[in-house]
Parts: C-alpha cells; structure tokens; sequence
C-alpha cells in the first residue's frame, strides 16, 4: 500500500488566533493519507476543520505544526516559485461555482488560465485547449464565449473541473463541490468525477457533509469531529462497520429515499462545542450516549481496531 | 464604440456634466484665445474699474482684466488639481492594494505611515509644508497630496481584504498564477472603479483646498492669476469693488460644483452592481 | 371542512406572461404534514408564500382561490392579514435569524412580538416567551432571552424561531426549507421536534423542502413539483413506492443513500 501513497498529512495543526488571546484550534493533529488513483473522503459538519484542512492541502493555508508530504517532499515549507511549480499537481473544485470564477472572464479564459500561468500554451491555442477541456466535462464547445453567470450551477461546476483539469494534476481536492446543487445536478456531476479518476488515475480529496454521498464513492473515508479526525475506514465498510459514536450518530441522522418512514429518527442531543471552547479529553463526549469517567479526562488517539480501520474511542479495543 | 454610445445614452446626467467638465478645460487649453487681454498687464489708470465696457469683470487694483485673469486661472487651477488627484490616486491606491494582499509587516507600516499623516490635521500640516518648503503652487500640492493620500490606501485596502479570502481570488492561487498577475488582474479590477468615483468627487474638494492655501499665502505666488490668491488679493477692496472676489469666487464655485457632480454622475456609470 | 384549500392556483410575478406556479391544488386535514419537495426554480416557495400573502416583487395569484377555514386569504385587508399571520397560521423561514433584529436582543423581540399579538405586560410577555424556549428544549431559556442573534448556533436560532412561531398555537404552520441550512445531527434533531409539535398541539403543517429524505419522512401527503407542476402527488407511501412521473423516479435514484449504488 505504501508504494501507492501520493500525499500523507501528518499531526497536521492548524491554530487560529481569536479574539481575547483565545486560540481556535480548526484541526489538531491530522494524521492522513491520500492513495494514489483513489478517493479519500472526508466527511463532517461545519466547524469541525474539514475546508481548513485541504486549505492546508492545496497550500492557500500554512499549518501551525506538521508536515504534508507529496511523493516524500513537505510542501508545507515551500514558498515562491517552489511553490507555484508545485501548484499543478494539486488542484481545487469549489464548493459555490457563482463565486470560485473571476465576474468579468470568459469561459474560455477561465479554463486556459492555469496553462497560460505556466506557459504551456501560446495565445492562439487557448480556443482549440478551451475546447478540448469543456469536452471532458461534457459541455457544449461554444460555452467557451459565454460568461459563467449565464449558466447553470452544474454548468458552472462543470467549468471549474474543467479549470482543475487543465494542468492535467495527480491530486483534485472538492470542497463540497456538489453541495450547493440539486441532487440530480449533484448525481450527473459525482458521475464525472468518478469516470475521470478511471480513465487518468486521479487522486481525490472529496469533502462533503453528507455521509452517505461520501461513502458511495470514496475508498477511504475520515471522520472529523470539532478539529480531530475520530474514525478512517474504508467507504465500502461504513455502512456495516462503522464504530465510532460519531460516526453512528452521522448515519443514524440520514434522511433517505428508502428509509423506513414508520421508525422514528435518530438523532444525538445538544450541539457541538464551539471550537474555541474544545474541552479536555473527548471532544465528543458531551453529546455521546456512552461517555465514561475516562472520556472527560483522557483524549482518546486514534488506534487500529481492524484491518485498515481506526477509530479515536475509549470504549473501543484496539487490535 | 457602439458600447461607448450606449454608456453616453444611457447615462444623460453624465453625459451633460461630462461635457461642462470637457468645456472648463478646453477653456484653460484655449485661454489665449479667450482672454481678451494679458492677464498680467496692468494699467494702473484702469484700476478698479467697475464690470462695463472693454472690461467684462471690470479690472483689479492694478488695472487687470478680471476677466482675463479669471480665465487663465483654470490654467493654474486645474493642472495643479489634477496633478494632485492623480498622485494621491495613484500612490494611496496602489499602497493600499500592497498592503491589503500581502498583510504582515508590509501592511503594518504601510498603514501606521497613513495613521501618522491622518493623525495631523491636513490644513496645519499643509502649511507647515509650505512654511519649510516656501509658499508655490507645486508645494501646496506636495503638501495636501502628503496627507490625502492616505484615503485612498485605506479605502483600497478595506476593498482588497474584502475580496482576498473570496473564491475566485484563492482559485487563482491554487492554478498557479503569480502574484504581479492577481494584483493587476483580479484586485485592481475591483478596487478601481470604486476608487476611480472617489477621485472623480475629489476634484472639487482638492480644488478648493489648494484656492484655500493660495487664499492664506502658502500656495501660488503673484502675479500668477490663481482664484483663491485673487480672493485674498482682492478682500481688502470688498466694499466699494466687490467684483474682484465675485467673479474668482462664482469661477471656484462653478468649477468646483461641475466636477463634484460630475463625480457623482459617475458613481451610476461605474458601480459594478449595475452591470449584467 | 379542509383546514387550507388551494384550488387550482396560478401564479405569475410582475408583467410576466409564464407562470412561476401553474393549476397547484392542495386540500388539508387539521393536524395533517404536506410536504412539497422540488429542486431549485420548481415553484415551492411560491407556493407556500403565497398562502400568507408575502409573495415579494409584484407576485400574484392570477387564477383559483385559496381558502382557510372556509374562508379566502385572497383580497384580505391589512387588519385581517394582522389577525391572522402568527396566530392562525405563521411560518417559519431558513434561517430564522435572518428575520430576527441583529441588533437586538432575542427576549425583546419575542415579548415585542407576543404584545402585538395579545395585550399583557413586557414581564408577562417575556415569560411567556421564555417558556416557549423551554418547551422547544432550549436549555436555559433565560440565557437564550438575553442572548443577541448572534450568540446562538444556527440549529438554536432555528429553534428560537420555531418557539416565536409556535406560541399562539397557530392551526397552520409554514415551513420554508426549515433544515437545510442545519447540520445533519441537528437536522434530525429539528425534525424530531416538528413531529412532537404535532402530536402535541395536532398542528398541520406545511414543509417545503428540497430534501426528499426529510418531505418524505414527515409527510402524510407528499407532493413533488417541476417548473411551477405538480408532477406527482398523493399520499407519502404511494408516492415514494409507486411514483407517476419519469421526475419523481430519477429524483429518488438521486438521492444518495447508504444502501443505493457505489460508484467506486
């Protein structure tokens, strides 16, 4: 498995400073990693530093601690034109596609941007390259003179893959990026992604809200909770595997098409922490129904308890 | 150009004071060809001589046709305006981008320099520029541009911070843009209309600020024909010739009215919210 | 007699000639839930507007009436309107923070509201409203009271909304996408309390959502809409188990489920 890793987070830390010298810890020691030709999920509510981990990732962001390590290279410590080189390995899909493209750009400029930044290609390519890119993403070639506030929100994200995938990157990281669609838009659009990792072995870093989403196409899948990742397990297992209170209460609050609508619904009591406020021991042990003495004391670390499963619970053995 | 008639169309209160503005300057360009007489020759027998006849405005204290001087005062007025305008324009918007993008120790000097001139009151500091420097229309703008600048970096900052978390700045990023390539590229595009309005509206105030400094004596030098230097010149004689404060004063006052309103008309024109 | 009876409803905004809700019919029992679930641009929230006459910038309904109690809410006058929207019927928005004062305190706008509603002292009125946040298990409804907007978590808010909502024990209450700006913890946590409201005060209700999972799991009738359509209704279980239209069935292929198709 190693020989396929491509990018590893590790203790990742990510501190903030507040107001009244508070520190608002978005992520605390972040230990991932991403493989290669696969999707990596992560999956959380807000506030629990999922966006401000891949910010990290796609190095808009500068972690407090730690290292991200690219094919064995930190690329936390890069700066300048180290890091712009850097730059088209690693590329982002936004989550609201009316606000990731410049108002006043044209399509066609929007998605050859990335190959003019680098010199890839000469002015009088760009509409024959604009072309190519928007047939990856299925849309019509002569979008390339429209403006993206004239077309629809799947329209739009299809345009912002397309400018991910121009610099042909080995990683794509998705902040939510079928959120703000509807789900059949958000369907037509999973269904992309997923036909483009097959056919050129990309790498994902998909963040999403939606636990059931997550799981249908990620081959791995972590759990953050309040700044801390509390389970990792592979997307095919979570449905029947699942063991971290956290997670159970995520899927416990599923609302689906299929659900048995006579059962009442789940759901966990009270709300998370602010993250300002993360108390001692278990971030999760004001909410779950199994907290014990040692909960409220000691932080529980992420420990394997199966084969490529780990989970940050007390209540749990480790293997 | 079929654009540009649109914008001219549909915007006929710019349109009218576009063209007053365009007029004022055009009679600065063609002052020779106005002014009846050279603004600086004087006849002492004609002193004072009440508006009639030969003398439009009537003459000053040393025989100078009013008119004439009030003429070529746009030539004094309206270059050392614009060259203040645009100086602080330029300077203030473009420190204020810098310091705003970069954040840091860039923006903390940048900005405690703008804290300092805001911390002085402009008038005082203006005249103890031109104390040290002594009193000339090229000093009067150094020393108002000094302190006025600092508007404009505030302004250009506050515009750049509010957009530089935005999506499409940070998309920039990742895609490998380089930074000379975000600033002139995706934030001037941004903060310059609104910061273009701001100078637009400047003009008047500018205008009157210098008039003022030349009123007090720290600005132009006679026999240069400057309105606010004519106003001072001529306030001893208010009462038995009070045209030679109307006519530089009504100059100042329509001038001055013209471009604010023209600075306003153009807030319609170039508010961005406007478009689609 | 049905509690509200839209009867074949067209509506249309400002000088427009298409129609932004087309023939929509809807007839409701006391204590029953309707759904109506729609993608973006499907008209829902039209429809649900324009039962309490808030339908913004020029909004009309142009053809079919709707009756409450028996009674048209159409051409109602302004008093009428006042003794109705809160007490009868209220509704309760996204986020309800939105259309609570930022700058002002939650207590005093909820006694403020009380008091156009129903003449009592301030003190009354904030103990009235203090209770209410009880009821809606808000911990520490004198906290909460205290509390500017922007102290609460969204899920709190929402909450505040509701209790505001709830405190006349309106017969109807509109919801306009009332969970979809929530978490999915809380989500469920905001569901479950529509469904106690109701089996406690028997309160109808309407949800408009875009969510089929949460229309579907709280609805007696579920109705499913297209560009301003009705393209299927009826009652929940024979509109998820059998739908009519080719939109129903793919929107519910969409939808993504723990036990529905991996893509990996």
């Amino acid at each position: 498995m190693s020989d396929k890793m491509i990018l590893t987070a590790e203790h990742i830390t990510k501190k903030f400073p507040a107001s009244g010298k508070r520190v608002l810890t978005a992520c605390d020691d972040i230990n991932l990693t991403l493989c290669q030709g696969e999707t990596l999920g992560i999956v959380g509510e807000s506030g629990c530093g999922k966006s401000t981990f891949v910010k990290m990732i796609v190095n808009i962001l500068k972690p407090t601690e730690g290292k991200i390590l690219y094919r064995g290279q930190d690329i936390t410590k890069l700066k300048g034109e180290k890091l712009r080189r850097l730059r088209p390995k690693i590329q982002m899909v936004f989550q609201d596609p009316s606000a990731a493209f410049h108002p006043k750009m044209k399509v066609m400029d929007i998605v050859t941007e990335p190959l003019m930044n680098f010199r890839l290609i000469k002015q009088s390519e760009k509409e024959e390259k604009a072309k190519e890119l928007l047939r990856m993403v299925e849309l019509p070639e002569d979008y390339i003179y429209r403006f993206p506030h004239s077309m629809s929100g799947g329209q739009r994200q299809r345009v912002g893959i397309a400018r991910a995938l121009a610099l042909e990157p080995e990683i794509i990281v998705c902040d939510e990026a079928t959120s703000a669609l509807d789900v059949s838009v958000q369907d037509r659009i999973i269904e992309l992604l997923v036909k483009l990792q097959k056919e050129k072995g990309i790498s994902f870093i998909f963040i999403c809200h939606d636990v059931a989403l997550v799981q249908s196409l990620a081959h791995q899948v972590a759990v953050m909770y309040l700044g801390n990742v509390v389970e990792i397990l592979p997307g095919k297992d979570v449905r029947t595997n699942a063991r971290h209170p956290y997670t159970k209460a995520l899927l416990g609050a599923i609302f689906s098409a299929r659900m048995d609508f006579t059962k009442e619904i789940k759901s966990i009591e009270s709300e998370a922490p602010s993250p300002l406020n993360v108390p001692a021991g278990c971030p999760f042990q004001n909410r779950c129904s199994q907290c014990m003495e040692i909960c409220k004391v000691k932080k529980p670390e992420l420990r394997k308890i199966g084969e490529g499963h780990q989970a940050a619970c007390h209540k749990l053995k480790s293997l | 150009m079929k654009k540009k008639q649109n914008i001219f169309v549909k915007n006929k209160k710019f349109t009218v004071y576009l063209i007053l503005a365009l007029a004022i300057i055009l009679v600065a360009v063609l002052a020779p060809q106005i002014a009846p007489y050279d603004p600086s020759e004087s006849v002492l027998t004609d002193a004072l001589k009440a508006p009639g006849e030969g003398h439009l405005f009537g003459t000053d204290k040393l025989g100078r046709d009013l008119f004439s001087r009030v003429i070529y005062g746009t030539r004094a007025s309206l270059p050392a305006t614009f060259a203040l305008v645009g100086s602080i324009f330029l300077v203030g918007s473009a420190l204020g981008i810098i310091a705003g993008y970069f954040g840091g120790w860039i923006d903390a000097v940048i900005m405690r320099i703008a804290d300092m001139m805001v911390a002085f009151p402009g008038m005082v500091l203006a005249i103890a520029i031109a104390g040290i420097l002594g009193p000339s229309i090229t000093n009067a703008v150094i020393a108002i541009g000094l302190v006025s600048w600092t508007k404009y970096a505030r302004m250009a900052r506050s515009l750049v911070l509010k957009i530089k978390h935005d999506d499409y700045i940070e998309a920039a990023r990742v895609t490998g843009s380089k930074t000379g390539h975000i600033l002139t590229r995706y934030l001037l595009p941004t903060v310059v209309p609104t910061l273009i309005i701001t100078a637009s509206t400047d003009i008047g105030g500018m205008m009157l600020e210098l008039a003022g400094l030349s009123f007090l004596g720290f600005g132009a030098r006679p026999p240069i024909p400057e309105w606010g230097l004519m106003l001072s010149e001529g306030r001893s004689y208010m009462q038995n010739a009070p045209w030679v404060m109307i006519f530089p004063g009504l100059a100042i006052l329509i001038v001055v009215t013209v471009f604010n309103l023209l600075g306003d008309s153009l807030r319609d024109v170039l508010d961005p919210r406007d478009e689609e | 007699m049905d509690l509200l009876c839209m009867k074949d409803i067209t509506i249309t905004y400002g000088k427009s000639e298409t129609a932004s809700v087309e023939h929509f019919s809807l007839a409701m029992q006391p204590g029953e839930i309707v759904s109506i679930v729609g993608e973006s641009g499907s008209g829902k929230t039209t429809v649900i507007r324009s039962i309490l006459g808030l339908l913004p910038g020029g909004g009309k309904v142009k053809e079919g009436d709707i009756l409450f109690q028996g009674n048209s809410l159409l051409n109602l006058k302004k008093d009428q309107w006042k003794a109705l929207r809160g007490t009868d019927i209220s509704m309760i928005f996204q986020d309800s923070g939105a259309m609570i004062n930022p700058i002002r305190k939650i207590g005093d706008q909820f006694a403020e509201y009380i008091r156009t509603h129903e003449k009592m002292s301030k003190k009354q009125a904030w103990e009235r409203g203090a209770e209410m946040l009880t009821r809606m298990h808000l911990p520490n409804s004198d906290n909460i009271m205290k509390s500017y907007p922007f102290q609460l978590s969204g899920g709190m808010r929402q909450r505040v909304g509701i209790a505001m909502a709830m405190t006349f024990q309106p017969k109807l209450l509109l919801a306009d996408e009332p969970t979809s700006a929530l978490d999915v913890t809380i989500q469920a946590q905001i569901v479950r309390q529509f469904m106690e409201l109701r089996k406690l005060y028997h309160t109808s209700m309407i949800i408009v959502t875009h969510n089929i999972g949460v229309a579907a799991y709280m609805a007696d009738q579920l109705i499913v809409m297209q560009h301003g359509k009705i393209v299927d209704a009826g009652k929940r279980d024979d509109v998820m188990k059998h739908p009519k239209s080719d939109y129903t069935k793919n929107l519910l292929a969409c939808v993504p489920d723990m036990e529905g198709k991996r893509y990996v």
